[in-house]
């Protein structure tokens, strides 16, 4: 079963949080809902999905490391193109995600 | 080619700051960002700072941010997000792509580096298991995405920052078991040894957030020593924050299957040696590593800048002057790139630079050209002694020396490339 990791609704110094409206895009075949302004690797995480990827050589799971779009860790194919960093690109409705590497 | 008068590479606090002051001066400014929104990792910064009169102030850094961003529209700066700079070529030309697509050159007369700073890895057995987050994930994903990364924390790497991205976990909500050091040994060097840390961590004495480092600080400030304080650290921590501080705990192994489950502890003497027998297993689903900030300024190695090495700054810098013109013409540095030093820092920088770059397009009114710029330098030290939460104690001492070696290397020079200067 998936758990779904909790949101920062309100938070004493930062007060409740706004957020986007939400958008369905699919990982690895199966639908996700994120938010508007979220990256990828942010709403997978929300939805309880920490491996984004299988690495090709060691056949790991990956997730996001850096967060902040050095370490490549995070690399996903979007709609075709390989190596996106799911820590920076953002959510859009009807994109199609995978965490499978292939060798180019 | 697409023609402007300034280009600034980074839309963070340090870019955002130097755009708004060179278009003030109507300077055409593009700035070019990498992210999606601009704002850099100052979106992600929530910490506590004394203001005006000394009181304890929160500074929240998407509201700091959200108004940089304004101010720079509002100059009239052009911003070009999810824009990923690759290359910088005399003249100067900025080879760039947009959203993974190569677009047109552009062109401008002087350039900013304003890249910020890189984490540093802190390699340590499990740490490629999905969720072990570097500080900078944890920050966006907490203060700026807020969604907390799970229900209980480890934080691994004792310093400032760690103290501080800690706090915030722990005020999101999250259970924080400990913030520890990392194994001992060649990988992890000095942030494993407790006297090295607590001598690092005693310095931020007036301002400790903790009853024990104070009392630590007053120690060493007549004369004790940081042995002597990790001789005694307690062994049940010490609460920073609420969050329990271990100077003499190591985490030795990440473990879990697909995700984090556990980490392997240990205690540690006093000169960093594991105590056998003495390691036990923490439940926690995600752990935040915190290896320590180094400025990010390739795109100076690539255009043939000097380097110089400061401990104190972060490591490899390019070497410049006090207006933050680079040993090469035409190119001026500013924020993380030039030195680890913070957000408030990083703005009175961008501000500096800015300035020096319409200077330097003769923009300035010659009467006031002068007094502009002595004004912003002097803003720059401001901003240095109001911001107690250094990265480093020793930064200003740093840049002390490295305001010595500007003055012995000559300053700028003419020529755009000198590879034979650059260090390693």
């Amino acid at each position: 079963m998936v758990e779904h990791n909790e949101w920062v609704d309100d938070h004493a110094v930062l007060g409740p949080a706004v957020r986007g409206r939400e958008v369905t895009f699919s990982f690895n075949g199966k639908p996700v809902v994120g938010h508007d302004g979220e990256p990828i690797a942010v709403a997978l995480w929300a939805a309880g999905i920490k491996a984004v990827r299988t690495d090709l050589r060691s056949g790991e799971p990956r997730g996001i490391y850096c967060g902040v779009g050095h370490c490549y860790e995070c690399r996903v194919t979007v709609n075709g193109v390989p190596n996106v960093r799911s820590c920076l690109e953002p959510v859009r409705p009807g994109l199609v995600v995978s965490g499978e590497e292939s060798a180019r | 080619m697409m023609k402007t008068e300034l280009v600034i590479v980074g839309g963070g606090a340090a870019g955002l700051a130097a755009g708004a002051a060179a278009a003030a001066h109507g300077v055409r400014t593009v700035i070019l960002d990498e992210a999606p929104v601009p704002g850099g990792r100052l979106r992600g910064q929530l910490h506590e700072q004394p203001g005006a009169g000394g009181r304890l102030e929160w500074r929240r850094g998407g509201l700091e941010a959200d108004q940089l961003l304004s101010d720079a529209k509002a100059a009239g700066v052009e911003i070009l997000s999810s824009t990923i700079v690759w290359a910088l070529s005399p003249g100067w030309r900025i080879s760039r792509v947009h959203s993974g697509v190569e677009e047109q050159d552009l062109e401008a007369g002087i350039v900013i580096l304003a890249t910020g700073t890189m984490q540093r890895s802190l390699a340590m057995p499990g740490w490629t298991l999905p969720g072990v987050l570097a500080v900078g994930a944890v920050q966006s994903m907490v203060n700026q995405y807020r969604i907390r990364p799970g229900k209980r924390a480890l934080v691994i790497g004792v310093d400032m920052l760690s103290l501080t991205v800690a706090r915030q976990l722990a005020l999101a909500g999250v259970d924080v078991a400990g913030v520890v050091l990392p194994p001992p040994g060649d990988l992890s060097g000095a942030r494993a040894e407790p006297v090295a840390v607590l001598t690092e961590l005693l310095r931020f004495t007036p301002w400790a957030p903790s009853a024990w480092l104070r009392l630590g600080g007053q120690l060493i400030a007549k004369g004790g020593s940081a042995r002597l304080a990790a001789t005694v650290y307690p062994r049940q921590g010490v609460r920073v924050w609420g969050v329990p501080v271990f100077a003499r705990r190591a985490a030795l192994v990440i473990n879990g299957t697909t995700a984090v489950e556990s980490v392997l502890l240990a205690d540690l003497t006093s000169e960093g040696r594991v105590v056998t027998g003495s390691e036990r297993t923490e439940q926690v689903d995600f752990v935040c590593l915190s290896g320590g900030l180094s400025p990010l300024a390739e795109l100076a190695l690539q255009a043939g800048c000097r380097t110089v090495y400061m401990e104190e700054l972060g490591g490899y810098l390019p070497l410049h002057g006090p207006d933050l013109q680079t040993t090469i013409s035409g190119l001026l540095v500013a924020g993380g790139a030039s030195g680890v030093e913070g957000a408030s820092v990083a703005v009175a920088q961008g501000r500096l630079a800015g300035t020096k770059a319409a200077a330097l397009l003769e923009r300035l009114p010659t009467r006031d050209a002068d007094r502009l710029l002595s004004n912003a330098r002097t803003e720059v030290e401001a901003a240095r002694k109001g911001s107690p939460l250094q990265f480093h104690p020793k930064a200003a001492v740093a840049r002390g020396r490295l305001g010595a070696m500007w003055k012995e290397s000559g300053g700028t020079h003419n020529q755009q490339r000198s590879n034979a200067e650059v260090s390693p």
